[in-house]
């Protein structure tokens, strides 16, 4: 019984700490798209170009803030599993 | 002041759906009440989430987006909700900025990898035409080999440091310094490497031999396994 639930535990341990890592690896990226909309808005000729691109790496910023704050949740449930 | 209910941890509790109770539950500082609901029989969501509790966190992982949630009444806040503020990414102080600015890591990184190659396949090369004896054998093109493949192994370790100085800068800024089985690996390879490379360095320096030519082939495999690993850091979807 007891190696069944820590054996469960290693799995989800295991699910978590890939989530992580899928998460971690993708900040760069969304970091990337948020600068290549930010040099765009700055080279925008118009202001439809501008807002447009303004707005797109809004969205991607908004995209780093979500997996950071999922990378807190994940490692928070992690840390209570070794506990 | 709102007119808002305000609910604690604990007024939420008693809100668990089971026993004819209501079901509500918490996200991100909002009450919401899921009686109704088909999915929250019971007070418990997909097995999984039980009613009465804050769920802000959990949120974040469900399959569907936070504002499902807006669907429901909403009956309160949560008065006691631990303040989170967004985790802003960490700000890059001044020399490791100008790194990682210029792309230092993806610039170098190919140069002690290719060069290193290069070392080996030349070194192979010339220890076969040394025991073949073809070209002039060991004073002829084996000799050229062997220099030239020095040269690259040279070239290859002093550049190491570059790479590895940028790579560390790029882990602990664009990925928080985080020890993940990937940058164990991309870590303990680049040691390895360091190391075997300063050694067959050595040994090369010091009169070659078996052991030079030893230390030099299983670079080989060292450095492309540390690429590769690189390659799945880079590019997660390949």
């Amino acid at each position: 019984m007891e190696d069944t639930v820590t054996e469960n535990k290693k799995k989800k341990a295991a699910e978590i700490r890939h989530m992580i890592e899928v998460a971690r690896l993708a900040i760069p990226k969304e970091r990337e798209a948020r600068e290549h909309y930010l040099g765009a808005s700055r080279k925008a000729p118009g202001e439809t170009s501008r807002l447009l691109f303004e707005r797109l790496a809004h969205e991607e910023e908004q995209h780093e803030l979500k997996l950071r704050a999922i990378i807190r949740h994940l490692q928070e449930e992690l840390d209570g599993l070794g506990r | 002041m709102s007119d808002e209910r305000r609910f604690t941890l604990r007024d939420l509790e008693q809100y668990d759906g089971k026993d004819g109770r209501p079901a509500y539950t918490a996200a991100d500082g909002i009450v919401y009440d899921v009686t109704a609901s088909k999915m929250w029989r019971e007070g418990l969501h997909v097995r999984k989430h039980q009613a009465g509790t804050d769920l802000s966190g959990d949120i974040l992982l469900a399959p569907h987006p936070r504002d499902r949630l807006d669907r429901f009444p909403r009956v309160g806040v949560l008065a006691d909700a631990p303040a989170r503020a967004p985790e802003e990414p960490p700000p890059v102080p001044f020399p490791a900025a100008f790194l990682y600015r210029m792309h230092a890591h993806p610039a170098s990184v190919h140069f002690p990898v290719a060069l290193v190659v290069i070392a080996v396949l030349l070194d192979v090369v010339g220890v076969g035409l040394s025991v073949t004896g073809w070209f002039g054998g060991r004073e002829g093109a084996a000799w050229f080999c062997g220099c030239a493949a020095m040269v690259n192994l040279v070239l290859g370790i002093a550049l190491s440091p570059v790479t590895i100085v940028s790579g560390l800068v790029d882990w602990k800024y664009q990925f928080d310094g985080a020890l993940s089985r990937l940058f164990k690996w991309k870590i303990g390879l680049s040691a390895v490497f360091v190391v075997v490379g300063v050694l067959a360095l050595a040994a090369g320096l010091t009169g070659g031999g078996a052991v030079y030519h030893a230390l030099l082939w299983s670079l080989a495999p060292i450095v492309l396994a540390t690429a590769f690993v690189g390659g799945r850091i880079v590019f997660p979807a390949g």
